[in-house]
């Protein structure tokens, strides 16, 4: 079959009627999903196949390519208005999306992130379209050594956030990169800081790091109003609307497609994922934005478009492994593989030869779906924006709950919970005391891949089986890596740091050197479990904490004997004992956890909510009732909704376990 | 006197599978009112949308028609499958809880030396199919099995001695391995780039990346006999083996213990698609739930769905599947001073 002939066919399949309806059910199936907590992707698509079997291969096609397309933007939706990322590929977007929120531009923000996920969309879509017939010998281009260089690159994305401390930023990035190290060494399997747990020996997840670190770090804040009485309405700017988040987009066009380009080429790589794409996306916006740049990461509406539009054009490129090789490149190809083998497709060369319109109907249904979300995205935009004037106080605790049910629907581990709440608590005090957040979930979201590929390529250089420098895509990634370096010596601004901010740095890292000793003690007793990479990286991460606090001590001494006014005892019970409105908040957060642990998920839920209405309440023995019904009301619909309307199955608490043996 | 020795155990530890499949006779009606109204958990200790996971979706909805209970899947993947083989293991006995994995893994675990749950802490319930280990290498690669020389392969982590490393020895091939790789379709990729030459996976696997991808081809079956899939392919141990061609001229001792090692290889290299329950469960339990398994496995119904999503089916009974499991293990202790020996020279 031709191949434009092949390309009409898959466009007819998609409008023919009544068939257009399967693209239109199944991206809004998507959107629902995609806000629901305990239900998964996974699920969905698992469910859809089971109810499917009898459908033709075209139908299977235009829905799991709406299934792929629907679930990116809405996770944007919940970062920009309420910096609870939907999936870690919007993580990005919270970065310049929710400060332009929280600045009365939540419908130019909503707008504009439609806008630039609609055209990263198309221009993915048409890329893929146009390099279909080459694709193989692109794909095979990307080796270990390649992937390496492209999580190089991302790293160099972190130099590009502005942040009051390089200093402090390279702290957060090894340590980030000490993180993704727990759980195995990728060459001999064996488990690395476990502490003899089975389920830490998975590692430690992106997402619940992600929803700890910016989402439950921000719950935190908002619960501190659990006092205030009065709503805490946010005021819209005057020019905030619609028509200006897409008229921002379009004043940008190189930057919609250098991000888009960047987003489809990175999903291409199987192994590599949106998230990368969204952060080098962002970190490329920097580096070639013109003008000021102090404002990206406190609301640039440029560090908003970019890994909207590089998600959104990643979509169809992480498909292509699948459709050329019958290799899945990402989470969506497995579930399509699957569908693939139930309705008798067989992926890889016939898809682009003699099923090529297949191909092409799965790609207009997944160009439709992305374009879809868009649409109702931008149409649902003023009632969206609303959201954000809910009572935020009201919402905390709700929001909690559904940050942690969605932690726990990944692999059914609380495990997951104890890292989301705990990465909560520490990211609130990076929050609150100024340490880049950022860096350090970059270098984490990067480090296994770093790590593994690494480790493959000094294997695969020791062999022989790959010579550097003769290929191509690697040359070319090491220039870029070089030309984001040189832009680092030139384009850094030193900030000048306050006392209470320097006995913040001091006492943050002490604290977590403490932490970091303690893995670097493990490390160099522990054996081969720890690699030489291991050891290096601890070993520099301590001694990069050490200097972090050694460089602050040297102004700090500085400071105290110019300083006649100073009260010093003051200043420290100011930082040491919580002020009373955060006490609350985190004592809360803290508890969920402990109780989740003693007495399993749906107590703690209950015993957080009548803590909680208690506190907010007067003392009278009703209103004592009153949060006990609550919490028991919240405790019982839980169980209710995650015994019967999801696939969990929990381990037991302490308790449970006390009782059965 | 080893043989009578190996016969004897094998019949004891079959009658034992035998004996917790009939300790004391269960009514269907007590079967009947075990599942009234209970949920069945069918734990996949792998990802959804995986191999395992497809069984799993096509026999929950033909167990839950046959029995009346609702059977509801759960997929607990992670640290190599043993937070969800674990979760079956440490099922309370309260609890209807069955896993779906391969036995093997268990064994493999204890020839490690890692802490897993011993295979005798589960009870068999039945196999849909089982499948053994097939190497591949690009179509330009002439694979001479008389050759020293270096052979490359692609493996995920340490987890390759009974499916290359032990396989390698048998055929008295130098083996470097290419650790790091993630999962099976990295490996693909990495043989399609020549990072390495060789790769292995399950055959049914093997049979769908050939299918989808030009210039692969399956050049040995870790099998004892031909291989169901790849028939043409030759098989590594058993009689006409190429363990036995290449060691035909070897003195006794040293051919004896390179075909051990080949069976060895071909047993442990298998995988089943198992239906297990924790040894825990109340004996009621377990005769009810394997009467039920067993049941629906066997059934038209779930032939023909199976069938519908391209999925093969052999089922095994619970008992012939015990008598599998008792054979390996059997074979394993028979073997285990030879086993850490290659153990400690692949280190």
């Amino acid at each position: 079959m031709l191949y434009m002939e092949a390309l009409l066919s898959g466009m007819s399949n998609l409008f023919a009627w009544p068939t257009l309806l399967i693209p239109i059910a199944g991206t809004l199936m998507a959107m629902v999903t995609s806000f629901l907590p305990g239900v998964g992707s996974a699920s969905l698509t698992a469910l859809v196949l089971a109810l499917t079997l009898h459908w033709d291969q075209e139908s299977i096609l235009l829905l799991f390519g709406a299934l792929t397309g629907g679930a990116t933007f809405m996770g944007s939706i919940t970062a920009i208005l309420f910096n609870i990322p939907g999936g870690a590929s919007s993580t990005p977007t919270l970065l310049d999306g929710y400060p332009l929120a929280q600045q009365g531009y939540p419908r130019t923000a909503i707008a504009c992130a439609a806008t630039a996920s609609a055209i990263g969309s198309i221009f993915g879509v048409v890329l893929l379209v146009a390099v279909l017939p080459l694709i193989r010998p692109f794909l095979l281009e990307f080796g270990p050594l390649e992937r390496l260089l492209v999580g190089i690159w991302g790293l160099m994305t972190i130099i590009s956030i502005p942040t009051t401390s390089p200093l402090k930023a390279c702290f957060m990035t090894t340590l980030g990169l000490v993180v993704a190290m727990i759980g195995v060494d990728p060459a001999n399997g064996l488990p690395r800081w476990d502490f003899g747990s089975l389920a830490l020996s998975r590692g430690v997840g992106v997402i619940p790091v992600l929803l700890g670190v910016f989402t439950i770090s921000e719950l935190i804040s908002w619960m501190r109003t659990v006092h205030l009485k009065e709503s805490v309405l946010h005021e819209t700017a005057p020019d905030d609307s619609i028509r200006k988040g897409i008229a921002s987009v379009l004043s940008f066009p190189g930057l919609v497609l250098r991000s888009s380009t960047i987003g489809c080429l990175v999903g291409m790589i199987p192994g590599v994922g949106g998230t990368v794409a969204g952060f080098v996306a962002y970190g490329q916006s920097v580096q070639s934005a013109r003008g000021d740049r102090s404002r990206f990461g406190k609301g640039d509406i440029r560090g908003l478009i970019a890994p909207e539009a590089a998600v959104d054009a990643k979509d169809g490129g992480s498909l292509l492994p699948a459709l050329a090789f019958g290799l899945p490149g990402s989470e969506a190809g497995v579930m399509l593989l699957a569908a693939f083998a139930v309705h008798g497709v067989v992926p890889g060369i016939p898809m682009l030869s003699s099923q090529l319109q297949l191909t092409f109907t799965l790609i207009a249904a997944l160009l439709f779906s992305n374009i879809l979300t868009s649409l109702l995205g931008i149409a649902a935009t003023p009632f969206l924006s609303r959201l954000r004037n809910l009572r935020l106080d009201l919402l905390a605790l709700p929001c909690l709950f559904v940050s942690v049910l969605a932690v726990v629907q990944l692999e059914s581990q609380l495990v997951d919970v104890y890292i989301a709440i705990g990465f909560g608590i520490i990211g609130y005090f990076w929050r609150m005391y100024d340490w880049p957040r950022v860096p350090f979930v970059i270098a984490f979201v990067l480090g296994s891949l770093i790590e593994t590929n690494l480790v493959l390529t000094v294997q695969l250089v020791q062999f022989d089986r790959i010579i550097p420098h003769e290929r191509i895509a690697s040359v070319i990634l090491f220039a870029m890596i070089v030309g984001s370096i040189f832009w680092l010596r030139t384009k850094r601004n030193r900030v000048e740091q306050s006392l209470k901010q320097i006995i913040a740095d001091v006492l943050i890292g002490l604290g977590t050197l403490l932490i970091v000793g303690i893995f670097t003690i493990i490390a160099l007793q522990g054996g081969v479990a720890y690699s030489w990479y291991a050891k290096t990286l601890i070993m520099l991460c301590f001694m990069v904490g050490l200097l972090v606090v050694f460089l602050n001590l040297i102004p700090l001494r500085r400071m105290l004997s110019n300083a006649t006014t100073i009260n010093i005892n003051e200043l420290m019970q100011n930082f040491i004992v919580l002020p009373q409105g955060h006490r609350l908040p985190l004592v809360l957060t803290l508890l969920l956890g402990i109780f989740c642990w003693l007495a399993g998920l749906f107590v703690a839920m209950g015993l957080v909510t009548s803590v909680w209405c208690m506190k907010g309440s007067s003392k009278n023995i009703f209103a004592i009732l009153q949060s006990v019904a609550m919490g028991f009301l919240v405790g019982s619909s839980m169980y209710i909704f995650i015994t019967n309307f999801t696939n969990l199955v929990l381990p037991p608490s302490l308790l449970e376990s006390f009782f059965n043996n | 006197m080893r043989f009578p020795q190996e016969v004897l155990r094998n019949i004891v530890l079959i009658a034992v599978w035998a004996a917790s499949g009939l300790a004391g006779p269960v009514s269907a009606q007590q079967c009947e009112s075990l599942f009234d109204n209970r949920n069945i958990s069918l734990v996949v200790p792998y990802s959804a949308g995986g191999g395992y996971d497809n069984y799993a979706r096509v026999f929950a909805p033909v167990l839950e028609s046959s029995i009346g209970a609702k059977v509801r899947i759960r997929n607990l993947p992670g640290a190599g499958a043993m937070i969800g083989i674990n979760a079956v293991a440490n099922a309370r006995s309260s609890e209807l809880i069955i896993g779906l994995f391969s036995p093997t893994i268990l064994h493999n675990e204890k020839i490690y030396g890692r802490s897993a749950p011993d295979i005798s802490s589960f009870e068999p319930l039945g196999s849909f199919y089982s499948d053994s280990t097939v190497w591949a290498t690009r179509d330009e690669v002439n694979v001479d099995f008389n050759d020293a020389e270096g052979r490359f392969f692609a493996v995920a982590s340490n987890s390759d001695f009974n499916r290359i490393l032990l396989p390698g020895f048998a055929l008295d091939w130098n083996i470097h391995l290419v650790r790091g790789y993630a999962g099976s379709t990295d490996q693909v990729f990495a043989l399609l780039r020549r990072d390495v030459d060789y790769i292995y996976s399950s055959s049914v696997s093997m049979a769908n990346y050939i299918e989808s991808t030009e210039g692969i081809n399956v050049f040995i079956s870790v099998s004892d006999g031909p291989n169901s899939i790849f028939p043409d392919v030759p098989y590594l141990a058993g009689t006409g083996g190429v363990v036995e061609q290449l060691t035909n001229d070897l003195p006794a001792e040293q051919q004896r213990e390179r075909i051990i090692l080949a069976r060895l290889s071909s047993e442990l290299g298998k995988t089943y698609r198992a239906v297990m329950i924790s040894s825990n469960a109340d004996s009621e339990q377990v005769v009810c739930l394997r009467n039920a398994v067993e049941g629906a496995m066997f059934s038209e119904e779930f032939r023909q769905r199976a069938i519908a999503q391209h999925l093969l089916v052999e089922p095994l009974s619970g008992s012939a599947l015990g008598s599998v499991i008792a054979e390996t293990d059997s074979l394993i202790e028979d073997n285990w001073r030879l086993l850490q020996k290659y153990m400690e020279k692949s280190q």
